[in-house]
């Protein structure tokens, strides 16, 4: 018997211990928001928050997360609202197909906790989402919506409070918009 | 390559199947489940409700659809199988190879003359691999042969604009080369060489428009002179595809209490067909999007065809917005005598139906609705001509830097332009082109099916070695779209993804003087040409 | 996946009686790499013990002016760790750029010391190789563009996967490992040739001193990708002068690859830019590269090239 924290809720599971999170969630909790996309840690499309931080839950043996926090794409919404952050992606266009999607969502909503109402430079952001793929969107309108939500959080004062209105839909779909974008020949890194 | 994979739930009711399955063609998929499992189509259901990308390999069930449903008769209970990520890679499909040798002629003023080329590709086993070539560009004199080669590996499989990337890169590269000989800029180059300027091919002005807001006029010559291991340049590429559509049916309820449901089989790959369907429907009532419910990825709903060849909003829109204008009218007829006018006097907009030229004349949409009591609105429809059309182009511009001492290309921009005829969406047309740019950065610069050399085993069937380009690989992209209403809804998935690569991989010649005639740019290729450039040939 | 039996351990001893087993026991921190390794049928333990629980997750100063990681340390945690991150620069580098953020949530120091190969012969199963009990290495003949080019001489021509090994050999760090026989500390040079029938607790670094420290590592992809070689350079100065070094070269060796000809080239000199390519084509000259992967000496060059700039200060690229 495997005990933990889901989604706010007491959580107890009677699974054998090398099976993965990601399939304990959508099998045995009825959570099937959680994507599998590549079943080996490189794809991040099953993304989940495990004591305030993704993890790839295709990679993480159950027993691993005994008495641990378990956050998914379920845990989100705000009393079945939308987040700030989900609004956000809905009103920029941040999703095609949706399968990235959670995945997304769940790193993005930590990157913000973690930012505390700051907003996160493009830079952040592209590096907070560096285990996420996405083959549809071209990332641009992801890392927006990110953005976008932090803005609006960061006038209401904290993070994913819903309510929080993204720019609409026109004057952020002018793709002819000049974006100042600091240049990424090389990752930022600290060096010796 | 999708990031969902390829597979299906299927469940039996007795002799009825019904299988959810991530497919671009329900009505496709349930004639081919329906043949190989040798029951009436009739008693076949296929569901797609939302699926995790297509992109040209998802039409039939394949045979995990085939397993799934036979499984699933033999457990008589529902069976979901969903293939792994490396059953994906070895069983759903490629894009072929392409390979020639070209030879070609110009006149010292740049006028192309001729073109010979020999051409290569496998498609796998008893496959195809055929390819457009020469591209785009007009040479009075052409000669081609191809020839296709199997081997023994996994069958190709359509790829978001099948053969183009290949014609495109093959020629554009080409372009550039003799560009240099004759000491023409690339872009007055093409312009020279480009078809007439029509409806559908609208290079030239896109030759000059984007050069301007590109900068190109900041590009040096072949190498880049500047000083250091890190060299910059700026390449350009031209593209035309076809689109269009036909055959779409469509059903649209409208019922007493104001509630409009639109059904169409057609399906949402993630282009936003949904999205689609909601906004004809919506803006033909009068209504906003929220008051319209658009139902679709049912074969129990009206026949439309599979989503390639960016074929589906020039199929389903015209249908949809037929099929709205027939429910509009027969909801008009019942309700004019209540207004005491005639039907052809109403319009319906803003959230009302009125007479026309008198919005204080009328009835808000749900008190209309009231009128139609106990029997419905419930009308059928089909595609028509004259709301679509077929043919757009693009050019598309990329700057990059190269690393001379790693081999490492990053991109820095990207700028398209590009036509789709109507844009009946701005905001889902533009994810198609920021989405078909990044599947061609990363056949620029990452996927490759590598196969190894003694036993033919392919041996990077995951993600971890099939390279992806992640966040920080992806440049500022710049959209110019051209909103042509005039020509009726085209099409947009996949011209954008042709030319980008060979933007990409001109702007990297630009940058070392190093030609490289081979995708992906990966360090090895790079640095090899670098060499090969420094021994003194190319 | 095979069955096999679990053991959750909550001590050292704990843990290394029950890794002492007639069958096949292997031990479990994040579990990252040996979950992936047994749904594919790499690795078919009998037993696995998690040893999470039980090894040190901390990181602590020592008596001598150094540190001594817990091998639980989540990789995280020790990119956070502002103290390390002061005292050994190159270890945050190297830190940082492994595998994804959600990679680094979850696996730990020992499990980025103690990865198996990533090697792509070794991870499919229809592969049956040297390492999994084959007669012969397949990327000899095949497709080996990412496989070593340094230690070409023996069975292995995989390159050693982890990130940490590197800057850890540059500091002249030890390892505390525990097995039946009782604990001891090993050069982390020495580490990766021993056979694998003790655990690793303790990662113990010394007090780095008076060193310049650089690192530097070439990667196709930006976001996530393994690296095509990279390198950190501890150098011992004497005012401008490097009075002795360590030159290690990562992703080009079935080991962290420890470079003499380099870092002889180091001693004495002043550090500048003609140092650092003199002391990079030394690295190189004792490269062997396989049939497809001659590319990676002039990248393995660079990075030695620039970690040793970037350790002088001098600005790359």
């Amino acid at each position: 018997m495997i005990e933990f924290v889901l989604n706010g809720r007491g959580r107890r599971v009677r699974v054998p211990p090398m099976k993965r999170l990601l399939d304990v969630l959508r099998e045995d909790c009825s959570l099937p928001g959680t994507k599998e996309g590549c079943g080996e840690g490189e794809c991040g499309a099953c993304s989940v928050l495990l004591d305030g931080r993704t993890v790839c839950s295709c990679l993480v043996p159950v027993v691993q997360v005994r008495g641990a926090r378990v956050v998914t794409v379920e845990g989100l919404d705000r009393g079945g609202r939308p987040s700030a952050l989900q609004r956000a992606f809905i009103d920029l266009g941040a999703a095609q197909c949706g399968i990235c999607t959670p995945g997304m969502l769940v790193t993005a909503a930590e990157l913000l906790r973690h930012a505390r109402g700051r907003v996160p430079s493009e830079e952040e952001v592209r590096e907070a989402l560096a285990g996420n793929l996405c083959r549809c969107t071209g990332y641009q309108k992801i890392v927006d919506a990110v953005r976008a939500a932090a803005r609006g959080a960061s006038r209401d004062g904290a993070a994913g409070t819903s309510g929080a209105r993204a720019p609409g839909r026109s004057r952020a779909g002018t793709a002819r918009a000049k974006r100042s974008r600091t240049a990424r020949t090389k990752r930022s890194r600290r060096r010796g | 390559m999708c990031l969902e994979t390829h597979g299906a739930v299927c469940e039996w009711d007795g002799d009825q199947l019904t299988a959810w399955v991530t497919t671009q063609g329900v009505h496709q998929c349930a004639q081919q489940f329906a043949q190989s499992l040798g029951i009436p189509q009739s008693n076949v259901r296929v569901i797609t409700q939302y699926m995790g990308g297509g992109f040209g390999s998802k039409f039939a069930p394949d045979v995990q659809g085939l397993i799934c449903a036979r499984l699933a008769k033999l457990a008589n209970a529902p069976v979901k199988l969903m293939l792994d990520r490396k059953e994906e890679h070895l069983d759903t499909g490629n894009r072929p190879s392409a390979f020639a040798q070209i030879r070609a002629g110009v006149t010292n003023d740049g006028k192309l003359t001729a073109f010979d080329g020999r051409s290569w590709g496998t498609g796998g086993a008893g496959a195809n691999a055929n390819f457009p070539l020469p591209y785009l560009y007009q040479f009075p004199n052409r000669r081609r042969v191809h020839t296709d080669v199997y081997i023994n590996a996994g069958q190709q499989r359509a790829m978001r604009a099948p053969g183009h990337p290949q014609g495109c890169f093959l020629t554009e590269i080409l372009m550039d080369e003799l560009a240099d000989r004759v000491k023409i800029d690339p872009v007055e180059f093409r312009i020279k060489n480009a078809p007439p300027k029509a409806p559908n091919q609208m290079w030239v002005e896109y030759f000059q428009q984007g050069a301007r807001q590109f900068g190109w006029e900041k590009r040096h010559p072949t190498g880049d002179p500047a000083p250091g291991p890190i060299k910059a340049g700026m390449g350009v590429s031209a593209h035309l595809w076809g689109g269009g559509g036909r055959g779409t049916q469509a059903h649209v309820d409208i019922t007493s209490d104001g509630a409009v449901v639109v059904r169409c089989g057609t399906q949402d790959l993630g282009t936003g067909t949904r999205t689609l369907v909601t906004i004809v429907a919506a803006e033909t009532l009068g209504l906003p999007t929220s008051a319209v419910k658009a139902e679709i990825g049912d074969t129990n709903y009206p026949f439309s065809p599979g989503s390639g060849g960016s074929t589906t909003a020039a199929s389903v829109s015209p249908a949809i917005r037929i099929t709205s204008i027939k429910a509009l009218d027969a909801l008009f007829a019942r309700v004019a005598p209540v207004l005491g006018t005639a039907p052809g006097n109403l319009v319906a907009e803003s959230g009302r139906i009125h007479v026309k030229g008198d919005p204080t004349k009328g009835l808000a949409w749900k008190d209309a609705c009231k009128h139609l009591g106990t029997e419905p609105i419930t009308v059928d429809g089909q595609w028509g001509e004259g709301l679509s059309s077929s043919g757009t182009s693009g050019v598309q511009f990329a700057e990059v830097t190269v690393d001379i001492e790693t081999g490492v290309v990053r991109i820095k921009r990207i700028l398209a332009m590009q036509d789709c005829g109507l844009i009946v969406d701005k905001l889902t047309a533009e994810s198609q082109v920021y989405g078909g740019i990044i599947a061609a950065i990363n056949f620029a610069l990452f996927e490759d099916r590598l196969l190894d050399r003694v036993t033919g085993q392919m041996v990077n069937p995951n993600m971890e070695w099939y390279l992806l380009a992640g966040m920080s690989d992806i440049p500022t992209i710049d959209i110019v779209l051209n909103n042509m209403p005039e020509r009726g809804v085209i099409g947009i998935g996949e011209p954008p993804t042709v030319s980008t690569a060979s933007a990409i991989a001109n702007a990297v010649r630009n940058a070392t003087g190093a030609t490289i005639r081979s995708l992906p740019l990966h360090p090895h290729k790079v640095l090899a040409a670098l060499e090969q450039q420094k021994a003194g040939g190319t | 996946m095979k069955a096999f039996a679990y053991v959750n351990a909550t001590s050292e001893r704990d843990a290394v009686a029950a890794l002492k087993f007639d069958g096949i026991a292997l031990p479990l921190a994040g579990g990252q790499d040996l979950l992936a390794r047994m749904k594919d049928y790499i690795d078919t333990p009998e037993r696995v013990v998690n040893v999470k629980n039980a090894l040190d997750r901390t990181a602590a100063p020592t008596s001598g002016g150094g540190w001594r990681i817990g091998a639980s340390m989540k990789i995280v945690d020790l990119l956070e760790h502002a103290d390390i991150g002061k005292m050994y620069p190159a270890i945050i580098a190297a830190a940082t750029d492994i595998g994804t953020p959600q990679i680094r949530h979850q696996g730990t120091v020992g499990g980025n010391l103690n990865q198996r190969p990533r090697c792509w012969y070794f991870r499919n199963e229809e592969f049956v190789c040297y390492k999994k009990g084959g007669s012969r290495c397949f990327a000899v003949n095949g497709e080996n563009q990412y496989h070593a080019i340094f230690g070409n001489d023996g069975p292995s021509h995989i390159v050693h996967p982890s990130s940490l090994a590197v800057p850890f050999v540059a500091y002249g760090a030890t390892f505390r490992v525990i097995g039946s026989k009782g604990e001891r500390e090993v050069a982390a040079a020495e580490y990766f040739t021993m056979p694998d029938d003790e655990l690793l607790t303790h990662v113990m670094l010394p007090a780095p001193g008076n060193v310049k420290t650089g690192h530097y590592e070439v990667r196709y992809k930006a976001s996530h990708d393994w690296p095509l070689a990279f390198t950190t350079v501890v150098l011992a100065m004497n005012g401008g002068i490097v009075q002795s070094g360590r030159v290690v070269l990562g992703a080009v060796a079935p080991v962290p690859w420890r470079s003499k000809p380099a870092e002889d080239a180091l001693a004495g000199k002043p550090l500048n830019e003609a140092t650092a390519a003199a002391a990079a084509e030394a690295a190189v000259s004792e490269a062997k590269p396989m049939s497809g992967n001659a590319y990676k000496v002039p990248i393995a060059r660079t990075a030695v090239k620039r970690a040793i700039l970037n350790a002088a200060g001098i600005k790359t690229v």
